[in-house]
């Protein structure tokens, strides 16, 4: 069996698969931790990672008892450092190919 | 069952008071919170900090779990719960009303029965969440990483995926779900990217939709090429003749081996673009990239020192540090 791949959410789909209300999306939102394609809820679109960036930041907030903007900036800057280490290891693969003989 | 020691798990002695509980629990929180951590096994160790400090932050459950302390149980010793412990006794599971996903140790449960207030539920995808459970639950999302060789990620093959789901059902029983997939890996795909299978994950509970299956790909490390994007690159080394008089230098790629043309008085660090022979693209494919690397003989041969000599008198004039002044 192959399955079939689906990267977009409306709104409600958002809402149900990450479990939350819908003004919990729109707190998200609001704080830009999500950039939804869209001008208004019933039309925005989100992309696949959007589902886990939602149960993330509402795990952080309630789990660690911090506001949205603690929480997304927790996030933010984990991910910053998640690329900068890919980046890094990344480089360093390169730069070892360039200087061992 | 093993009895667990909750004041080792927070790092306090037994006599710490409310405050210095709270403030080792929140430490250990931030260091172990699954969405935040790079420590190995953070989600487990996350949930066992969240279940200590559930007892040892509640006076009325720290009190029991004392009393029982004293009973002379030690951490890892197997344990039972005396008989006519009130703890468990309270009704236990009651479905529909406790947190079937409060995936609280058996130990906890035996002491507890359903009582926990779940601080550090829901990880790993477990669906729902706090105060969205209902009887008819989708079922959970489910998150893996798909390690992908480039070999793979070129030949367009059905790659199979095999995981366990562990969720509870309807009475809230625990169950492990094996589950395996062939999975087409997108053209286009990029390291990092997260493909998401709907309907893959854990099946709902009563009559609710199934959870989805998220794979996020993780391009393994190839001994020969680099990633960037969809292009690939290659490091190419030379004999300072070769790049000095140009050559015909065969060099692999994901799929075969190809034919490359050294310009003449090539570089180090040049790059020469193969179109098309990266990796594959929804529109179009990424790009192989020679990066030229001269290198010199390992070891001097006879004769060596006068040919060099020679090419020195020829370039008197070329200064590679003019730069430097």
């Amino acid at each position: 069996m192959s399955a079939i791949t689906v990267n977009t959410f409306d709104f409600d789909e958002l809402c149900s698969h990450a479990g939350v209300t819908g003004d919990i999306v729109v707190t998200i939102v609001e704080h830009g931790i999500l950039a939804p394609s869209g001008h208004e809820p019933r039309q925005w679109r989100f992309d696949v990672n959007a589902v886990l960036v939602v149960k993330r930041v509402v795990r952080l907030r309630r789990d660690l008892d911090l506001d949205w903007q603690g929480a997304a900036l927790a996030l933010e800057l984990f991910d910053e450092n998640q690329r900068l280490r890919a980046e890094n290891a990344y480089l360093r693969r390169r730069l070892e190919r360039f200087i061992d003989v | 069952m093993e009895f667990k020691d909750y004041y080792a798990t927070l790092g306090v002695p037994e006599d710490a008071d409310a405050k210095a509980i709270k403030s080792a629990y929140r430490k250990l929180a931030r260091k172990y919170h699954p969405d935040v951590s790079r420590e190995d096994d953070a989600e487990a160790k996350f949930k066992e900090v969240g279940e200590a400090y559930e007892v040892l932050g509640d006076a009325e459950k720290r009190a029991e779990y004392d009393q029982l302390r004293r009973y002379g149980n030690r951490a890892g010793e197997q344990f039972e719960p005396p008989p006519g412990w009130h703890g468990a006794g309270d009704g236990g599971f009651q479905a529909g009303e406790t947190h079937f996903e409060g995936d609280f140790s058996d130990f906890f449960e035996s002491l507890f029965g359903g009582r926990g207030q779940r601080r550090g539920g829901s990880h790993g995808f477990a669906g729902g969440g706090h105060g969205f459970e209902r009887r008819a639950r989708r079922g959970q999302d489910v998150e893996l990483e798909l390690p992908l060789f480039l070999e793979e990620v070129v030949s367009g093959q059905p790659k199979q995926v095999r995981f366990t789901i562990a969720q509870h059902d309807a009475l809230g029983r625990r169950e492990e779900t094996e589950k395996s997939l062939n999975v087409r890996i997108p053209k286009g795909v990029v390291d990092g990217e997260r493909i998401r299978l709907k309907g893959q994950g854990g099946a709902g509970v009563d009559g609710a939709e199934s959870g989805d299956l998220y794979l996020k790909v993780r391009f393994a490390p190839h001994p020969r090429f680099d990633v960037d994007g969809l292009d690939l690159i290659l490091t190419v080394p030379l004999a300072p003749w070769e790049a000095a008089l140009g050559a015909r230098v065969e060099v692999p790629t994901l799929t075969g081996r190809l034919q490359l043309t050294i310009p003449p008085n090539s570089q180090t660090g040049a790059r020469l673009r193969i179109k098309g022979k990266g990796l594959p693209g929804r529109s179009a494919d990424g790009d192989l990239y020679a990066l030229l690397k001269v290198v010199m003989p390992p070891r001097p041969a006879e004769g060596d020192e006068a040919l060099w000599r020679g090419l020195a008198e020829h370039h008197a004039g070329f200064h590679p540090r003019s730069q430097w002044s």
